[in-house]
């Protein structure tokens, strides 16, 4: 195999009380993929950001050929053939294709751009990955896979020794996914070195290698995946066994009391119909973009609809404003926490309060001690760990941010409540426990709703299957009847 | 003790500390600057730009802006010097002249709740409205000849504080109220906080952002009664760039500009702040150029730490 | 932790706000005994140093003060129409115990209450350049002992012959100064009485720029599209000429219009002297402002003074 094509030894990076890396090893070979692996604050991130010259290490070596190097910045990283695929896109929305492909590196006619050579190369790099956009499109006018697929593009063009992905497939649908893959394996056979950080393990087992695995910023060992066990890898990343992912509790499912009817909407939704019965969990499953979340957010009345009623026990309901859902007692838990789920600059008790505030007030007025101890009560039943009340949520991490919400509609005392991808994000441990908290949820009689991507989540959670593609309902099925096979052949659109 | 980390020091303690050392400084270098009259007096300078600052921080405190403040204080002032000199009962005058300020307020919120315009634009536009409006109706001309109706609002006092001054601690005291005990104050913080969040918790966002205006415009109102009483007279130049100073005064209390973080406490703060400033160069006779270079500098440094800490 | 950092920080607050008053206080007094020595320390609020024309009374007093050895405090407000501003300097001039006060009003009627304020603490104030307004005076009950400021209707008058020797017919507009400023009304009143008197210029626009060059340029860039053939134009001050001429020549109507303002600033004179406009009534501010600080120190002398002091005008034309 010959020299690692990276090589870090013994690294360490503190920050302002934390120590964020502690002695931590890894090495890549060439042409290898190697899985980066660890619960959310693990280390993987920032592990990635020392070696892609983003942050500084207080001590280790770092050695890319053999040789050691020390960048002061990711342009340095660049250079030296280091490139990352950021979670959060770094594009410019504005500018095409081509131009955020060869950003700072356009080809010249000496002063000047010279652009048909520069949508030609473009054009070019993206055939040769096997994807299908024009590199004249305007950037913020693709999806955001395929916006994905431009950052990758842009690494790919560098001639890059090694690329790091951080979490890529988060917003791609399986198709796209299958799409990557490809392009990954294409890189491996050139001799590229691939990083890659993720949390699914199917597709860990699919293109992986070999793991790293880290926990609470130290390294915890380097295995083969073709020789290791999920269960086994899974213990490494917790330090514990997780005995039971899904909760699954059976409970008496009662009456039909909430139905969805007919929604439709100019260009999303057409003819949605679904209900839900006390104390169900009904999955609705789908492809990113089938409009599994533009039905949930036109029944709460968050979006503009153009047709559709909602019935709660047996009652029509006007729903114009997410107001109306909340007095009605339906709630969203929105796909997107931090920037529609949570106030992130208050306070976990604010957060946990806001949607009824009301029910805390003394004598007319707001109440700190009767506030705090209402969202105490909820810290506690679903142990969310935060250091007091006042923490700003921003602090918490991504399973106590979500737990903070799920406290908020519990203090509603909602009869419906929309899970939006739930655990989108969260490490295993903590998706466990929010797992645990909708089963007691729909113990207690609550009928939910739990919208997701991810296909075990949807088989072990769920009573009832209802399948999305393209804005319509495409199908339904029991628990007993559901197999991933059966939902996939539905949501890509067979029949 | 645990060591002390500049994030967790609230900015509106930095901001009293440095008003604290330089009333100290002031007290030093002008024999004048600690007399009693001297206090009143700055505490009187800064009240009327402080009630414009308390509805600004409502504003503020959502992510909004209001420019509009500065030419409402000369339309409402404008109204108010002719009604009283209609010989309308003084008490429904003044009532009149809130009130206007009031609604100039809805305007500047239908236009951003429901034309979903941004607020620099919304209130921008309607800034150059109102101050129109104020010229057009006065005819270009001051008006005065109150027949001395104002001069308890603008010089008179209760047991030796100023009527001016007690006016003001009330605005605040009531909005403190607001922003601490009630709903419609929590709300705004989240509103400020995360709007989309806020929306989807069932809170009816656009109602709570009209009234900001509503309130804001309801301070303006009565800054004008203060000014108007304030000068025995009307100007429908009055209140040029008033905003600017209340937006200045909101942000050296500590409130962001971003919203959703700031007290009114700071607020208060800024606007003595100000004050202070002023009346101490203005008693060491120090040249009204550099006065201005002052207050910039000091607005600068004010919003430069608060960059520093919420890094 | 921060509440009871709080706590400690307001108690040293009430306590420094204490202690600063009491030694204060104090503090005054000593002063009131050392002011009763020879010299007299003299207040001087003016409209705005952002005005040419304030900057030379500015340097013209300051300069005086020094040869008379008076101390003097002088202070302005950013904008010609702040108010406000002019009374909070006031109300500090007030507190440093000044013996007389020099004031040139942004307003007619707005600054009463604060002249009244001043007569309480038994400070005598003299008005110069705009003269307060009579019926706002007497009804807050505040008096002053003098007012010194240019014959503006005289040298509205001067203006009008003047124009009336270079263009002896044809359309003329007039740029006022803010409504309801005295200087204003007077400089206009002067200039359209005496036009109207002699005879064959017809004024077809009179209307107000605030005294400011950028309003005197899009005023006067409005009234041309009006009345293009208009031939002549009195701008009641220097800063709304400057404006005005700018215009006429983004035009391209140099030459054609001509232009007489008031003040005779260094800027103007400038424009007068390359031909571009054709003079300027010279007030003299640093007359006007020597002028005032003598009737001051005449009135803290011999407890009286002379009531209205007119000081002169004439035309500065081209050296």
């Amino acid at each position: 195999m010959g020299i690692p094509i990276v090589q870090m030894e013994h690294i360490t990076v503190e920050f302002p009380g934390v120590k964020a890396l502690d002695n931590v090893n890894f090495s890549l070979e060439r042409g290898e993929v190697h899985i980066l692996l660890g619960e959310n604050g693990a280390g993987k991130s920032t592990l990635m950001k020392v070696l892609s010259g983003v942050y500084k290490r207080n001590a280790g070596i770092i050695r890319i050929d053999g040789h050691e190097v020390a960048f002061s910045g990711s342009k340095e990283a660049m250079e030296a053939g280091v490139n990352i695929v950021h979670q959060e896109l770094n594009l410019i929305p504005y500018l095409t294709v081509a131009e955020n492909i060869f950003l700072g590196r356009e080809p010249k006619h000496g002063a000047v751009i010279a652009w048909n050579k520069l949508f030609q190369d473009a054009g070019g790099i993206l055939k040769r990955l096997g994807v299908d956009i024009n590199p004249k499109a305007v950037l913020k006018t693709l999806s955001v896979a395929q916006q994905q697929m431009v950052e990758i593009a842009k690494c790919v063009s560098q001639n890059s020794k090694v690329i790091i992905f951080d979490e890529p497939t988060s917003s791609l649908t399986d198709r796209e996914i299958d799409a990557l893959f490809r392009i990954i394996e294409d890189l491996k056979s050139q001799g590229v070195g691939i990083v890659y950080i993720s949390h699914r393990f199917d597709e860990i087992k699919r293109i992986g290698d070999r793991a790293t695995i880290m926990r609470d910023g130290r390294y915890i060992d380097t295995v083969c995946i073709a020789d290791s066990s999920i269960e086994k890898m899974i213990h490494m990343m917790v330090g514990r066994e997780l005995k039971d992912m899904f909760p699954k509790i059976k409970v008496p499912i009662g009456e039909t009391i909430f139905e969805a009817r007919s929604f439709t909407t100019k260009d999303k939704l057409s003819d949605c119909t679904i209900s839900v019965r006390k104390g169900e969990i009904l999955g609705l499953a789908g492809l990113m973009g089938a409009g599994r979340t533009e039905f949930a957010r036109a029944i709460i009345g968050a979006d503009p609809f153009d047709s559709g009623t909602v019935y709660l026990e047996g009652q029509q309901l006007h729903i114009r404003t997410p107001e109306d859902a909340v007095k009605k007692g339906i709630g969203l838990l929105p796909e997107d926490r931090k920037h529609h789920g949570l106030v992130l600059g208050m306070g976990v008790s604010e957060n946990i309060t806001l949607a009824n505030l009301k029910k805390t007030m003394k004598n007319g007025i707001l109440n700190k001690q009767s506030e705090n101890a209402f969202a105490n009560q909820y810290v506690d039943t679903m142990k969310i760990k935060t250091p007091h009340l006042m923490q700003k949520v921003k602090f918490l991490s991504g399973g106590n941010q979500q737990k903070v919400v799920i406290g908020k509609w519990l203090m509603t005392n909602c009869k419906v409540l929309i899970f939006d991808e739930p655990t989108r994000g969260i490490d295993v441990a903590a998706k466990s426990e929010i797992y645990r908290i909708i089963c007691d949820l729909a113990r207690q009689g609550m009928a939910i709703i739990l919208i997701s991507s991810e296909l075990p989540e949807i088989l072990g959670m769920s009573d009832r299957v209802v399948v999305m593609c393209s804005g319509k309902i495409v199908g339904e099925m029991e628990r007993s009847e559901a197999t991933q096979e059966k939902i996939m052949h539905l949501a890509t659109g067979g029949t | 003790m645990k060591k002390v980390n500049i994030k967790n020091v609230s900015n509106i303690f930095v901001v009293l500390v440095a008003l604290i050392v330089l009333c100290i400084a002031l007290s030093i270098a002008s024999p004048w600057f600690a007399t009693q009259k001297n206090l009143i007096n700055i505490v009187l300078q800064a009240a009327i730009n402080a009630t414009l600052a308390c509805g600004m921080t409502f504003v503020i405190l959502t992510g909004g802006i209001d420019l509009s403040v500065g030419s409402i204080v000369a339309l409402a002032g404008i109204v108010l010097g002719i009604i009283v000199k209609a010989e309308i009962p003084l008490a429904a005058a003044l009532l009149v002249c809130v009130l206007i300020g009031g609604f100039c307020g809805l305007v500047n919120g239908l236009l951003v709740t429901r034309l979903n315009l941004p607020a620099f634009i919304a209130t921008l536009g309607t800034m150059s409205i109102a101050r129109g409006a104020a010229l057009y109706i006065a005819g270009g001309r001051s008006i005065s000849g109150f027949s001395g109706k104002l001069n308890f609002i603008g010089s008179g006092a209760i047991l030796g504080i100023p009527v001016m001054i007690i006016i003001m601690a009330l605005t605040f005291i009531i909005g403190m109220f607001i922003l601490k005990y009630t709903r419609t104050g929590r709300y705004i913080y989240a509103i400020g906080g995360n709007m989309e969040a806020t929306r989807l918790s069932g809170i009816n966002t656009n109602f709570y952002t009209l009234l900001v205006y509503i309130i804001c415009g309801l301070t303006a109102g009565l800054a004008a009664v203060l000014l108007t009483a304030r000068l025995d007279s009307a100007q429908p130049v009055a209140g040029e760039g008033y905003e600017l100073d209340a937006i200045a005064a909101t942000v050296i209390g500590g409130t962001s500009l971003d919203g959703g973080e700031g007290r009114l406490s700071g607020t208060i703060i800024g606007a003595l702040m100000i004050a202070v400033l002023n009346n101490g160069l203005n008693l060491l006779n120090v040249s009204s150029y550099i006065q201005q270079v002052v207050i910039g500098i000091v607005i600068v440094l004010a919003v430069t730490f608060d960059r520093i800490r919420s890094k | 932790m921060m509440k009871r950092l709080w706590k400690t920080l307001a108690a040293i607050l009430v306590v420094a706000m204490c202690l600063s008053m009491l030694t204060g206080c104090g503090g005054g007094g000593d002063k009131d005994n050392g002011a009763a020595g020879d010299s007299y320390k003299i207040g001087v609020v003016l409209k705005s140093l952002a005005n040419p024309f304030y900057v030379t009374m500015q340097e013209a007093i300051e300069a005086k003060g020094k040869e008379l050895g008076v101390q003097i405090m002088l202070q302005a407000p950013e904008k010609e129409t702040d108010t406000e501003k002019q009374m909070q300097i006031l109300e500090n001039m007030i507190t440093q115990q000044v013996d007389a006060i020099l004031l040139a009003p942004n307003g007619s009627t707005e600054l009463a209450p604060a002249v009244k304020k001043c007569n309480d603490a038994g400070i005598p104030v003299i008005i110069v350049d705009t003269r307060l307004d009579e019926a706002a005076m007497k009804e807050n009950g505040a008096t002053t002992i003098s007012f010194v400021g240019s014959d503006n209707y005289y040298g509205g008058q001067v203006a009008a012959e003047e124009m009336k020797k270079v263009v002896s017919e044809g359309k003329i507009a007039v740029l006022e100064g803010i409504s309801g400023h005295e200087s204003s009304i007077n400089r206009v009143n002067g200039f359209t009485d005496k036009i109207k008197e002699l005879g064959g210029l017809e004024i077809v626009a009179s209307q107000p720029a605030d005294w400011d060059q950028e309003k005197g340029y899009t005023v006067f860039q409005n009234i041309l599209q009006a009345n293009p053939d208009i031939v002549g134009l009195f701008a009641a001050n220097d800063m709304m000429a400057l404006g005005a001429v700018k215009a006429i020549e983004d035009a391209g109507l140099s030459g054609k219009i001509t232009v007489i303002g008031f003040d005779a600033t260094d800027d103007a004179k400038a424009v007068i002297n390359e031909g571009r406009m054709l003079g300027s009534i010279a007030q003299s501010p640093a007359n006007m402002g020597t002028t005032a600080l003598e009737t001051a120190l005449d009135y803290l002398k011999n407890g009286s003074c002379e009531e209205d002091i007119a000081v002169e005008v004439v035309m500065q034309t081209a050296e």
